[in-house]
Formats: C-alpha cells, sequence, structure tokens
C-alpha cells in the first residue's frame, strides 16, 4: 500500500511539474497589459519590489504607438486645467525626469520651453496661463512673463507676429521611445519580463485573472491596462467600463539635424484642440514639427496626409520666421488616446485589481515616472504587498553613444572592442559594435526601426538608404536568422522578399 | 600625425580619376579613402551598360569601368584605404577617419579632393502621404540587394520617379522575375535618357505615368496598395486617383551630393546644386579643399565625372607646385533665365590656359532655343540649341578671348532664337 | 510610311524617322550607329542584355555579366533562363567567357568585372 501512495505522490508530482513548466499553473503578481511609457514605468517601479510581473505587448516591439509618435516634450505643467489628474502628474512627473535619465542614461535637454502668442486675443490669453501655471503648483522660477524684445534676444528667428509669451525654463526635451525601452530594459534587468508579439483577446476573473491571448494563456492577480487608444476595449473585456477611449492623430515632420530653427520648445498658445503646433529641437540636433489633432479611426492613426502636413507648414510659419521646409527628411503620424471623461483615468476599475491607466494623452510622456509610483504605491499596493528587492538596480548599463566620445574616448574604446570602429550609420555616425549591444541588451532590437529607435542608425539625411544592408547583415547574424526573415518594423514587415535565381546557401 | 600631399575623400569614379591625375603629373604622396569593402563606388551595382563611351570610344558597363581605373590604380602604387570612413575634416586640412583595422585615425594633407558622391532622395523626404510599412525604398538600395547580394526586395513592384535609375530598374526587377506595373513621374517629361524609356519600358510594356504621383501608401505591416494620382502642376487632381495593388514601391525622385562633411567643415554651398561653391580649378572656398564628381553636382554620364575629376586632379598639382593663382579676384557665373546652376560659379582668370568648360542645367524642356552668355547688358556668346532638358547636363565652352575684359560677372540663360 | 524610332545606339538619344517604303531610308540621326540602328530595330531588333548570375567564395554573391553582343531581343527572357543555371566559382576574370553561344544566339555571355 505504501508503494502505491508513493507511487500516487510521484504521479502528482510530475503532473504537477509538468503543468508547472507548461506554464499552466504559473501565477503572475502584475500583469501589464501594453509596452507604451506607461506600462514600462509602472514596470520598472514594479520591479523594485518582489512582485512576478510580466508585460504583454501586442506589436513586434515596444513603444510602437502614441510612444512613438509624440512631440518627444517633458512638458513643465503650466497648462493642464487645475486640479486634474492632467495637472498633478505633469508637475510630479517632470520633477523626476532628470533623476530617471541618469539612471536610465536617457539623453535629456533642459532646453527650456516658451509659450508664443501671435495676436492681440493670443496675447491677453498669456496672462490666464501664467495664473493657470501658479496655480498649478509652478514656482515663479518656473514661469515668467515675457515680452516681445526679451523673446527675440533669446530666440531670433521668431516671427514678426509674436506679440509676447511665456517663459517656461523647466521645459525639458526627451527620446520617448528610448525612455521607454530603457524603462523596461532595467525592469528586465530586475525580473520583469516582457511577451512580444501577444494581443489580448479576453480577460476572465476568479479568484485570478485569466487573459487568454493570441499565443499562451496567462494567470495573474493584478492587470494594469496600460493600452493607449484601446484601452476603453480591453477595460471592457473585464466589465463594462467607465469611460471610453477615442484615438487622436498627430502627424509631425522632421527637419535636418543640419538646421536649427529654435533653441527651445516653442508653444502656441493652446486652444481646445490642444496644445497645437509646436516646434521642438531634439537632443541631436534635428527639430520636430507638430501635431496636428484631430479623432480618426484606429486603423488610420499612423497615416500622414497631405492636409496635415500642410497643416502644420502654416502654423509653425506663424511661431517662426524662417523654416527651410527642403531640409524635411521625414513625416510620421501617431494617435494619442483621448479618454471620454477628459482627464487620465488612473484608477481600480470596478473589478478588483483591474487597474486602468488610461486616456494618457499629453502631457502622458512627462507625467508617466509620477503615475507609475501612484499606481504601485497607491493602487497596486491595496491588493498585493510590496515587500522591496534588495537587489533592485535602478541603473541600466551605460549605452556607448560613440558620437559623443572623444577620440582618445573612441580609441580606448576600440582596443577593447574593434566593432566599434566599424562606421554603420554614416548620417548619424553609429558604430557596429552600438548596433550589437542595442540587439543583446534586454528588450533589445529585432527588426530595422527597434535597431534605429535604439542607437539613431538610419534615421539621419539618408533614412536608411546607405546603412539598411548592413543593419539586415547584423540582424541576421546576431539574432541567427536567414536575411529574408529580418523584419522592418511589424510582424512580418520583410525586407528582402527572395534570393535570385532560386539561389538557396 | 600621418602627413599626405593629397588626401582622397572616396574611391569611387571621381576619386580614382582625380588620384591617377595627381600621379600622372606629379610624383605625391597620395592617399585615397574608401568607406566600402572595395573601389568603385556606386560604379559596382551599375551592371547596365552606357558608360565609358566618351572617356574608351567603347560601350562598358559599370564594373567594366570601375576595374579599368582599379587595375590602374593597383599599378601606380598610389595607396588606398578600404573599409576606412572619414567622419570629420578641418579647415587646417586635418581628416579624421575610423576602421575597424586602425581604429580612429587623424592625418594631414597639403590637399584635400572631396570625392564622396552622392546618396538618394528618401520617402521621408518627400512626405509621402500614408503608412510607413516595410516594402518601399529607394531604387538605389534595392539595386545593390539585386546586383550584388542577390536578392530580390519584392515581386509586384511600382516604381516612382522617371530618373534613369528607376527606369534601370524596371527592367532589373522584370528581368529577374518581377512583376513591375508602372512607373510614375510628377512632371510632364521623363527624367531619364531617351534611350532607356526605350530599353527599360518600351521593351518590357511597362506603362510610364507622366504627370502622375504617388498620393497614398497603404499598408499596414508590408504595404499593400498605392494610390496613383495625376498632378496639375505638381497639385493632385480630384477624382483622378487609381489604385495600384502592389508589394513593393521603389523611388527614384533624385540624389543630393553627400555634403554632410563638408557643410560641417565650414566650405560654402551652392543651394541649388547643393554641393560646394567652387572656382575654375574645382578649389572650394577653403585653400587646398577641391571637390568633383557627383559630390559637386549630381551628373548623367560617368565620362563627364572622370573628365572633371581629371581637370580638378590637374589643378590640385598646380596647387602643390604653388602655380596656382589664389586671389580673390573672380568672376562670378550666375544662372540666368532658365538655367538651373553653373558649375563652376567662379572663375579666376589668371588659372586659364585657353579656355574653359562649363556645365549646367536648365530649369525646363526647351526645343530650338540659344544659349546666351551675357555680363552687365553686353552679349559675349550665343549658342544654339536644338534640344535642352533639365535631365541632360549641357556643356559650354567659353575662350578667354570671349570673356577676357569681363571683371565681375557673367550670366547664362536660355533665350528664344 | 515613316516610322518615328528614338535610337539608343548611345545616351543622346536622336529622334529617328525611317521610312519604310524607300528601303528603311532613316533621317533625325547624329552618326553611323543610328542609320544602322533604325533599320535593324524595325526589320530585326536586337539589345545587349546585362545581368548577374550566381557566384560562390567571392566578395558579393552576385557576378555581373553581359552579352558580348545584341542578341535578337525575343530571346531575353531564355537568355535570364540560361543565366539562373550559372554558379560560378571565384576567381573570375573580367571578360571570360561565361556561356559560350547562348540560345544558339552566335553571342556570348561574358563577366563584367574580376571577381
Amino acid at each position: 500500500m505504501n508503494t502505491k501512495r508513493e507511487e500516487r505522490k510521484r504521479e502528482i508530482l510530475v503532473l504537477f511539474l509538468f503543468f508547472y513548466l507548461l506554464g499552466g499553473f504559473y501565477m503572475y503578481d502584475v500583469i501589464i497589459i501594453g509596452a507604451g511609457i506607461s506600462g514600462a514605468t509602472i514596470a520598472r517601479e514594479l520591479s523594485k519590489y518582489k512582485l512576478r510581473t510580466i508585460i504583454l505587448e501586442k506589436e513586434f516591439d515596444v513603444a510602437t504607438e502614441a510612444t512613438m509618435a509624440n512631440s518627444a516634450i517633458v512638458h513643465s505643467g503650466h497648462d493642464p486645467k487645475p486640479g486634474t489628474l492632467k495637472a498633478k502628474f505633469n508637475l510630479l512627473g517632470n520633477r523626476m525626469y532628470k533623476q530617471m535619465s541618469t539612471e536610465l542614461d536617457i539623453p535629456f535637454m533642459e532646453c527650456g520651453g516658451m509659450v508664443l502668442a501671435t495676436s492681440d486675443e493670443e496675447a491677453n490669453l498669456i496672462g490666464d496661463l501664467y495664473k493657470r501655471g501658479i496655480e498649478n503648483g509652478l514656482k515663479e522660477s518656473e514661469i515668467q512673463l515675457l515680452s516681445r524684445e526679451e523673446i527675440l534676444e533669446l530666440e531670433p528667428n521668431i516671427s514678426d507676429l509674436v506679440l509676447s509669451g511665456l517663459n517656461l525654463p523647466t521645459t525639458a526635451v526627451t527620446f520617448p521611445w528610448e525612455a521607454a525601452i530603457a524603462n523596461i530594459e532595467n525592469a528586465m534587468d530586475n525580473g520583469v519580463e516582457l511577451a512580444l508579439e501577444t494581443k489580448v483577446i479576453s480577460i476572465t476573473k476568479d479568484n485570478f485573472f485569466t487573459v487568454k491571448t493570441n499565443k499562451k494563456t496567462y494567470q495573474g492577480k493584478v492587470i494594469i491596462n496600460a493600452t493607449g487608444i484601446f484601452g476603453s476595449e480591453v477595460a471592457n473585456m473585464a466589465t463594462k467600463a467607465s469611460f471610453e477611449t477615442r484615438a487622436r492623430r498627430g502627424e509631425y515632420y522632421v527637419l535636418d539635424k543640419d538646421v536649427k530653427v529654435a533653441n527651445r520648445v516653442l508653444y502656441p498658445v493652446p486652444t481646445t484642440k490642444g496644445k497645437g503646433v509646436i516646434i521642438t529641437p531634439q537632443y541631436h540636433g534635428n527639430t520636430l514639427l507638430g501635431p496636428t489633432s484631430e479623432f480618426v479611426p484606429f486603423e488610420d492613426v499612423s497615416k500622414t496626409t497631405a492636409a496635415g502636413l500642410e497643416y502644420i507648414k502654416v502654423n509653425s510659419l506663424k511661431l517662426l520666421k524662417d523654416i527651410p521646409f527642403h531640409k524635411v527628411i521625414r513625416s510620421f503620424a501617431g494617435g494619442r488616446a483621448t479618454s471620454s471623461t477628459e482627464d487620465f483615468v488612473i484608477e481600480e476599475s470596478s473589478v478588483e485589481g483591474f487597474i486602468n491607466v488610461c486616456g494618457i494623452e499629453s502631457p502622458g510622456l512627462t507625467a508617466a515616472p509620477a503615475i507609475a509610483v501612484y499606481v504601485v504605491e497607491e493602487l497596486v499596493s491595496k491588493r498585493l504587498e510590496l515587500k522591496s528587492k534588495e537587489s533592485y538596480n535602478p541603473y541600466r548599463k551605460k549605452v556607448i553613444r560613440t558620437i559623443e566620445l572623444s577620440q582618445d574616448e573612441l580609441n580606448e574604446l576600440y582596443k577593447q572592442d574593434r566593432n566599434y570602429a566599424k562606421m554603420v550609420c554614416r548620417c548619424e555616425k553609429v558604430t557596429e559594435g552600438e548596433i550589437i549591444d542595442a540587439i543583446h541588451r534586454n528588450c533589445g532590437a529585432t527588426s530595422i526601426v527597434g535597431v534605429k529607435n535604439r542607437t539613431k542608425a538610419s534615421s539621419g539625411r539618408c533614412q536608411g538608404g546607405f546603412c539598411q544592408s548592413e543593419i539586415i547583415n547584423i540582424l541576421s547574424r546576431e539574432l541567427e536568422i536567414d536575411k529574408t526573415k529580418v523584419v522592418y518594423s511589424k510582424t512580418d514587415s520583410y525586407v528582402l522578399i527572395d534570393t535570385t535565381k532560386g539561389d538557396f546557401e | 600625425m600621418k602627413e599626405y600631399d593629397v588626401i582622397v575623400i572616396g574611391g569611387g569614379s571621381a576619386g580614382l580619376a582625380a588620384a591617377l591625375e595627381i600621379n600622372k603629373h606629379r610624383k605625391s604622396k597620395i592617399l585615397v579613402l574608401e568607406r566600402d569593402a572595395e573601389l568603385g563606388g556606386i560604379l559596382q551595382q551599375c551592371i547596365h551598360n552606357g558608360f565609358g563611351l566618351k572617356v574608351f570610344k567603347e560601350e562598358l558597363t559599370g564594373p567594366e569601368y570601375a576595374e579599368r581605373f582599379i587595375n590602374e590604380l593597383d599599378k601606380s602604387g598610389i595607396e588606398y584605404k578600404l573599409n576606412s570612413m572619414v567622419t570629420k575634416m578641418h579647415p587646417d586640412k586635418r581628416v579624421e577617419y575610423a576602421s575597424a583595422e586602425e581604429g580612429f585615425v587623424t592625418i594631414k594633407a597639403k590637399a584635400i579632393v572631396l570625392t564622396m558622391g552622392c546618396y538618394e532622395r528618401s520617402a521621408g523626404a518627400i512626405s509621402l502621404p500614408g503608412k510607413r510599412p516595410s516594402g518601399v525604398m529607394t531604387a538605389g538600395a534595392a539595386q545593390k540587394y539585386l546586383n550584388i547580394d542577390g536578392y530580390l526586395v519584392g515581386k509586384n513592384v511600382f516604381i516612382l520617379g522617371s530618373g534613369d535609375i528607376g527606369l534601370i530598374m524596371a527592367r532589373r526587377m522584370k528581368l529577374e522575375g518581377a512583376n513591375v506595373r508602372g512607373v510614375a513621374e510628377i512632371l510632364p517629361f521623363s527624367g531619364g535618357l531617351k534611350r532607356n524609356i526605350v530599353q527599360c519600358l518600351d521593351d518590357y510594356d511597362i506603362p510610364l505615368y507622366l504627370s502622375h504621383t504617388v498620393t497614398e501608401i497603404i499598408g499596414e505591416n508590408r504595404i499593400e496598395k498605392i494610390i496613383l494620382s495625376e498632378v496639375d502642376n505638381f497639385v493632385p487632381i480630384k477624382g483622378t486617383e487609381k489604385e495600384f495593388e502592389i508589394d513593393t514601391l521603389l523611388l527614384s525622385v533624385g540624389l543630393i551630393p553627400e555634403n554632410g562633411i563638408s557643410e560641417a567643415c565650414g566650405i560654402k554651398m551652392d543651394s541649388k546644386t547643393k554641393g560646394p561653391i567652387v572656382n575654375e580649378s574645382y578649389q572650394t572656398n577653403i585653400d587646398g579643399i577641391f571637390a568633383c564628381g557627383n559630390v559637386l553636382h549630381v551628373h548623367d554620364l560617368v565620362d563627364f565625372v572622370t573628365e572633371e575629376s581629371r581637370k580638378a586632379g590637374q589643378a590640385v598639382v598646380k596647387y602643390l607646385d604653388q602655380t596656382l593663382d589664389q586671389s580673390s579676384n573672380y568672376i562670378t557665373l550666375q544662372p540666368g533665365k532658365g538655367v538651373s546652376y553653373i558649375v563652376p560659379q567662379r572663375i579666376n582668370q589668371k588659372n586659364l590656359s585657353n579656355s574653359i568648360e562649363l556645365f549646367l542645367r536648365v530649369t525646363n524642356e526647351f526645343k530650338d532655343v540659344q544659349f546666351t552668355v551675357t555680363s552687365n547688358g553686353e552679349v559675349i556668346k550665343s549658342m544654339k540649341k536644338k534640344h535642352l532638358a533639365p535631365a541632360e547636363m549641357e556643356k559650354v565652352k567659353l575662350k578667354i578671348e570671349d570673356f577676357e575684359h569681363i571683371k565681375d560677372q557673367i550670366t547664362l540663360s536660355v533665350e528664344a532664337l | 510610311m515613316k516610322e518615328k524610332l528614338i535610337c539608343i545606339a548611345c545616351p543622346i538619344g536622336c529622334h529617328l524617322e525611317i521610312d519604310v517604303e524607300k528601303d528603311y531610308l532613316v533621317t533625325g540621326n547624329q552618326c553611323k550607329r543610328g542609320e544602322v540602328y533604325g533599320k535593324k530595330e524595325l526589320i530585326n531588333p536586337t539589345r545587349i542584355i546585362t545581368s548577374t548570375v550566381i557566384i560562390r567564395d567571392a566578395i558579393h554573391k552576385r557576378l555581373p555579366v553581359k552579352t558580348n553582343g545584341e542578341v535578337p531581343k525575343s530571346l531575353i527572357f531564355d537568355v535570364m533562363e540560361q543565366l539562373n543555371d550559372i554558379v560560378m566559382t571565384s576567381p573570375v576574370s573580367v571578360g571570360d567567357i561565361i556561356i559560350k553561344d547562348v540560345c544558339n544566339s552566335g553571342i556570348d555571355i561574358v563577366s563584367t568585372r574580376s571577381m
């Protein structure tokens, strides 16, 4: 009888191990749906604690939607409606950005910003904007009124229409996709998992959540819904959502980096449609012009239009005198999530443990780190015990950007690894060593655009005309896949279709 | 720091011709720096013929043309480094480059010749409306994948831009098994050589849509369709939209001289050519830095590149021998009516022997007109021209006697007969 | 009856007129080659074909080749089929014959570079 018992125990143990290995009984503490800036910062925050966390992302890479297509501005917090979550988290987030950027080695440009009034009506509104900024908590050193003469001294290229403005020295510029990638990389270094090309199909709850996807089925105690424009769609999988998210498309132009049209972020006076067409200088010298703002069906969010780009031209010329549009190297578009509540939705839904982080449109990029702290410390904490992880390391491995190094530093680097002297992208001066590193880190590059987002290779003047073939060679070699299987940006977006002459080597 | 007499940046057709020409006339320490794994530049992927009719009196393919120069270079003993990318140039003629073999190196020269060629205008630069799926690339990139690496980038192709690269690729893709649905050109005339329209489109029944452009790219992961619209003076005409289901869009919408290094060094540029402003000796505004070939202005025939680069090489020899007059008295050449640009942009008459050959491009197609060379209203010379087109670079020869008395400027324009 | 053609013998591209009834008399040409081309194009059009073949152990995966003379236009795709079956191995010299008398045209396929 004993041996039968032993046999039975062994059988149960084997069955248990079998299912455990299958992942059927693997219980996550937190499942984050969406690897945009919101999901990314929350993941990093969660990785400080002893919590089994996974991020589910439906696309081929992280940060491909709203996080990829926005103004890249870390706003000062001057313009959201006072008393809203937007106002609260904008200011808090702004104050966290420098430290986060230092810890995660994200390029951070503290260039400052200005709001410019280009008509008498707008000039009258400047005073109100100032008051609003103060009401939102900005200090006097963080917001000042400016005359035209004062503006002209700092920004010689302003148009003749500019009458007065507001100085916002705590405005800064980041690389939003790099910020998301860095947060996820650090989160993964600290134990968080990432599942790409994984689209959530259904969510049910008993004692815990069962999340069915197009790939595996996951189980978790808490769900963070950070799905951007799909926010209410995913929220409705758990229970009837109390809000609706719609997509507001923004189109942008990118100017070549050998042109400098402004020294700082230049905003027009905002309207009900939003912040308007902004001039954003970028860290490595490019300038971003945009966005437009219109509600569109989800399938149109990444489409640029001739009308939209024309709108940007006309409106950016209200702020600046001289814009060399023949120096445009690229245009793109993306959809930001607008909630029907007209504010961020950051709360547990009526289903315990299902936390919505939705409607994260502007100032979402700025607010993200502050939202993450709130979500974890105030919302997740109500459902799960937050036990600090001693091994938590807030720093990610420094990213080598050869374009920033001196020749001596470069030769030191070269001595350790010759790949750092193999120039791949000539326009942005990116070496093979940097690309290899970008592929092999956590949350590494697996596509051509993935390499671009992490290293800037192919983001310059010639837009990959010269270096794309080498990037394909490197990806093929490092990921050990055939060159015809190297992806451009989205699933199955191959570049090389076939070898000619039926040649299979 | 290693010092050379001459550093040639770029080992393509221009760099090879310039280096050989210098070496022919003067024993000098020359170094050619080439970023690719072999010399020859873009010629190596231009496997079609049409090269060498003037220089060799034979019709050669690109690689054949390149090989002639590369063989000569190998015999000449001129030093060259491959896989070496120049990253920076200084006005004092120091040059920084990087290579896996040497790391990051700075060298110096008495003279530098810029021969970096050009790059293709991208989809992003022309703001093609629609999404950004895979399957959209420049014709030159597709040409490299096809001819060098042996990959087809698509099976159902449409081409935007009727410049030679687009026409050549239409034929290449068809021959390698793709279905080429058409070539669109926004202007009412083609940008390529007439012979290419015949050999690349007519021969294969590939339709040419003049006064048309792509007004939308459709496709989420890979391109699925384009919308083609007729245009009236660049403006799409509503109601003329045609849909094409394709998997590849190739762009042949212009070449731009690659002057990143030049601009960063302070070399003054011509906004029309997008290349450096040079004088009759192909010298830029910086003493001892010369430019020739596609980096100076985009050429149609490699034979003219060779011709121009040889002239530049001869001038470099004079410079090294200190027989080049460097005074700042020069005549400026102004493009007048109907002329887009003239190269060189300045002439110091003291450096001419008996004549100068100007290269220029016109702004439109013209039939039965004349080039008029004037200065302050006075007509110096006029030449009848049966046929002019922006895609066909023109040469105008001026004898020294023609403009000996001119002190400040000369204008070249297209006038009715 | 006069046929209009653009000469492709060289990059100039003269506009030719060929009078079919007058024994294919060609006008509009700037050189003898145009005269030859005009008549031939209407009677027996021929082309030079440039393409690539597979090559192993070389700096690139493809070797550029050409017909060392003109072949009948109707043979273009037959020639391409022949080329598709070729696998060369480095070293190859420029001018090496890759296929002799391709498709019975009397013309050879030759390499256009050393590799």
